[in-house]
């Protein structure tokens, strides 16, 4: 057995350091007690400034921003209105359009101008009995009791109808070829087909 | 020491920040407190606007519907005059510069106005003059969009009348400030005009109406309309006719009037010359109001069908009854009463003392009649008081007490002198005898329209029973045989249909005798053997034809309008017989 010994390591002892601080002396000076009381309430002050800033700031971003978005809505509803208002106007110049065409005078005028005449004989066809009851004649001008020009003032009639191009006083008819029965053909009859310029439905003339 | 450096400027800044503070809640509690008051007054006087809002008048519209006057908006078109200079208008896409001289042509052309009057507009160091008031929409789009700064535009309420003339002495017109000065719009005020409301609301600093602002102070009410028993396609065809009769007769004036006879409704009530109210200064003041209910005047052998019904009614005469006519009959006490035309004797019945309208036999079959009971009976009539149509400025006519009537007088009462009336009174003397005895006051105003459709009826009187049915037969019997046999009457036949009228030449009043001149009238109605219209065609003052086959075309005419637009079929029977001559 060997004989050795082993020193126990021997580790030195430090001496625990000593943490110093002030202790306060149970005695205080009236000076040191009113800054710490001082110096607690500016911390709840600033903490108080803090939040007071922090609210504000929040109070005012929010404000700012919904007055904003309320800017542009009463902006856009002042355009909007605007709008509205032109379209108004718009509308009561096609109504007076549409009232002016509408008119007895221009009716009666435009009537006259297509050649038409007032056929004042009041002609009725009793359907039971297929009987003309009344002076059923064609109007003309000399038999006409009616008064076809226009005699009634209206001053603001701010459209006229305009007569269809080609139209002319007086109404070309087809005219009528007596035909025996020989010479009718059983083909089907022409019928003319009619071809709407570019697909689109014509517009009245009147505007 | 430096510790106390810092504590001591902690409490200055603190000290400092509770001053501001509470130089703050000074403030604040001037502003919200002390002075609030003023500073809200002050604040208010910049940004809150009190503002009337005008009512809207309401539509006069006809028995259709059709709109005869609406309300549209116009503008005023306004200089700032101080402002005036050279514009550069953009054309197509190019931007080009005009002289204030141009723009003032350009003005002036789109404005018919003269080019100095807006020249001279123009100049000035004013911030305002007018350059033309209610200007139409489509003017003023055009000027609007010519982008002229200095140029401004403030909108007004207008009335429009979009059929003109038509119905023009009914509808009667307003003024500029927008009163009502004639006709229905004053009659009926109550009516079409609504109660003005006012509001406020805040405007920010570029005069934006901040719209969640708006305060109603006092609600808004806007007019109801007025519909009336007129049609107005009739009424456009009548007055054509009074306007052709006007010019072919020479006359002053012509009037003509349609009567559903069975409930008084005034179909047509047309007059020529007739005002254009959207322009009533394009007439003469005369001309702008109704004849047809303000104009009395002495009516001459109309009347004859009272004198006769009267006579029938109180057993003193029938169609058959005998007399023998002279062209001139000498009164007891010397004057004489003298028929239009020079002949022998004639022996009439009643009925042809109609059918030849004979003054001198009227007067020796309807003087049968006392004059109190003549008088009551012209009275139950309607003569001298009002119809009741509640038109404004109507006319009652003159009917004077019997007890005041000289001898003359009491004579010539039977053929219609020495008495006066309206059109309109005329028009239903016949609506009585048509409507088997029964007179009715006539209608013009249907009621009054609220916006939701209720419509608040005209209040009418209550029908007056004037001769029994048994005498409005007989007398309408009389009266078919006026348009079969009479002179004149059968120029107012019309083919098919069983009418029955009378003719009427009225010498015209002039200082303390009679003019040269004369009122010549037809009043029919059809069809006779269920008579459903009345009408009557007056023209005034006729310098062409002297009785009244001035009167008839146009009777023909509207009459036979009426027959179509309510489709009256021919009649299937024939008059009764009654002898003319004995």
């Amino acid at each position: 057995m060997s004989a050795y010994s082993v020193q126990p390591a021997i580790r030195p002892v430090v001496a625990p350091r000593r943490h110093l601080r002030a202790v306060q002396s149970p005695v205080r000076s009236a000076a040191t007690s009113r800054n710490i009381q001082s110096a607690t309430r500016n911390v709840a002050v600033r903490a108080l400034a803090r939040k007071a800033l922090v609210g504000i700031l929040g109070v005012w971003i929010t404000s700012a921003i919904v007055g904003s978005l309320c800017d542009t809505s009463i902006y856009q509803i002042s355009q909007l209105k605007h709008e509205s208002e032109a379209i108004a106007t718009q509308t009561q110049v096609l109504q007076q359009q549409v009232d002016s065409l509408r008119s007895p005078q221009n009716l009666a005028t435009s009537a006259r101008n297509l050649g038409m005449i007032v056929n004042s004989n009041p002609v009725f066809l009793k359907v039971a009995t297929a009987k003309v009851l009344g002076n059923a004649v064609p109007a003309s001008l000399s038999t006409s009791t009616s008064v076809s020009n226009n005699l009634i003032a209206n001053s603001v009639m701010i459209a006229k109808s305009k007569p269809t191009k080609g139209s002319s006083t007086h109404m070309n008819l087809p005219t009528v070829t007596k035909t025996t029965s020989s010479s009718v053909k059983s083909t089907n009859p022409s019928v003319a087909k009619v071809v709407l310029p570019s697909a689109v439905i014509p517009a009245s003339p009147t505007h | 020491m430096q510790n106390d450096d810092i504590g001591g400027r902690q409490r200055k800044f603190n000290r400092a920040i509770l001053v501001v503070i509470g130089l703050f809640v000074f403030m604040l509690g001037n502003f919200q407190i002390v002075n609030a008051q003023h500073y809200k007054d002050e604040a208010n006087s910049y940004l809150n606007k009190t503002v009337d809002v005008k009512a809207i008048r309401g539509n006069i519209v006809d028995s259709q519907g059709n709109i005869l006057a609406s309300e549209v908006t116009t503008w005023d078109v306004n200089i700032d005059p101080v402002n005036v200079g050279p514009v550069v208008l953009t054309i197509g896409n190019q931007q080009v510069a005009f002289s204030k001289e141009q723009i003032a042509q350009k003005l002036a052309d789109m404005l018919k106005l003269p080019l100095d009057s807006v020249l001279g507009k123009m100049t000035g160091v004013g911030r305002y003059a007018n350059l033309k008031k209610n200007v139409g929409a489509s003017t003023y789009i055009a000027l609007h969009n010519l982008d002229i700064p200095w140029l401004y535009f403030d909108p007004q309420q207008s009335r429009l009348y979009s059929q003109g003339a038509v119905a023009g002495n009914l509808l009667g017109f307003v003024g500029s400030d927008g009163t009502p000065l004639a006709g229905i719009e004053r009659t009926m005020n109550a009516c079409l005009a609504g109660v003005d409301g006012k509001e406020s609301y805040v405007q920010g600093a570029d005069w934006i109406k901040i719209p969640s602002s708006i305060q109603t102070i006092t609600q808004v009410k806007n007019g109801s309309d007025v519909v009336l028993t007129i049609d107005s396609d009739l009424q456009y065809a009548a007055q054509q006719e009074v306007a052709a009769t006007v010019r072919r007769l020479k006359a002053d004036w012509a009037s003509a009037i349609v009567i559903e006879v069975k409930t008084g409704r005034i179909l047509a009530a047309a007059e020529a010359p007739s005002v254009d109210p959207n322009n009533p200064g394009g007439v003469a003041p005369q001309n702008r109001h109704s004849r047809i209910f303000q104009a009395a005047f002495e009516p001459g052998s109309i009347l004859k069908t009272v004198a006769a019904a009267t006579a029938i009614d109180v057993g003193k005469a029938s169609p058959t009854s005998h007399v023998i006519a002279p062209d001139k009959l000498r009164m007891p006490w010397g004057q004489y009463i003298n028929d239009s035309e020079i002949h022998g004797p004639w022996k009439l019945t009643l009925t042809g003392v109609l059918v030849e309208s004979s003054n001198t036999g009227i007067v020796q079959i309807a003087g049968k009649v006392d004059s109190a009971t003549r008088y009551a009976y012209m009275q139950k009539f309607g003569m001298g008081s009002k119809t009741g149509v509640n038109f404004e400025g109507e006319s009652s006519g003159v009917l004077t007490n019997y007890t005041n009537w000289d001898r003359m007088s009491n004579e010539t009462v039977m053929f219609g002198q020495a008495v006066s009336l309206t059109p309109i009174q005329t028009a239903m003397i016949y609506q009585t005898i048509a409507n088997k005895g029964v007179r009715k006051s006539p209608v013009l105003v249907d009621g009054c329209r609220d916006k939701n459709g209720n419509i608040s009826r005209t209040s009418v009187p209550d029908p007056v029973r004037v001769i029994s049915e048994s005498s409005a037969k007989q007398t309408m019997d009389m009266l078919e045989k006026v348009v079969e046999k009479g002179p004149i009457g059968k120029t107012a036949r019309i083919f098919g249909y069983r009418v029955a009228g009378k003719t009427g030449t009225a010498q015209i009043a002039e200082g303390r005798g009679y003019g040269r001149l004369h009122a010549v009238s037809f009043v029919g109605i059809a069809p006779a053997e269920d008579p459903k219209y009345v009408v009557a065609v007056t023209a005034y003052k006729s310098r062409t034809v002297s009785n009244s086959l001035g009167a008839t075309p146009g009777f023909v005419s509207v009459m036979k309008q009426v027959l179509k637009t309510h489709a009256i079929p021919p009649a299937t029977t024939k008059s009764t017989y009654i002898p003319v001559r004995w």
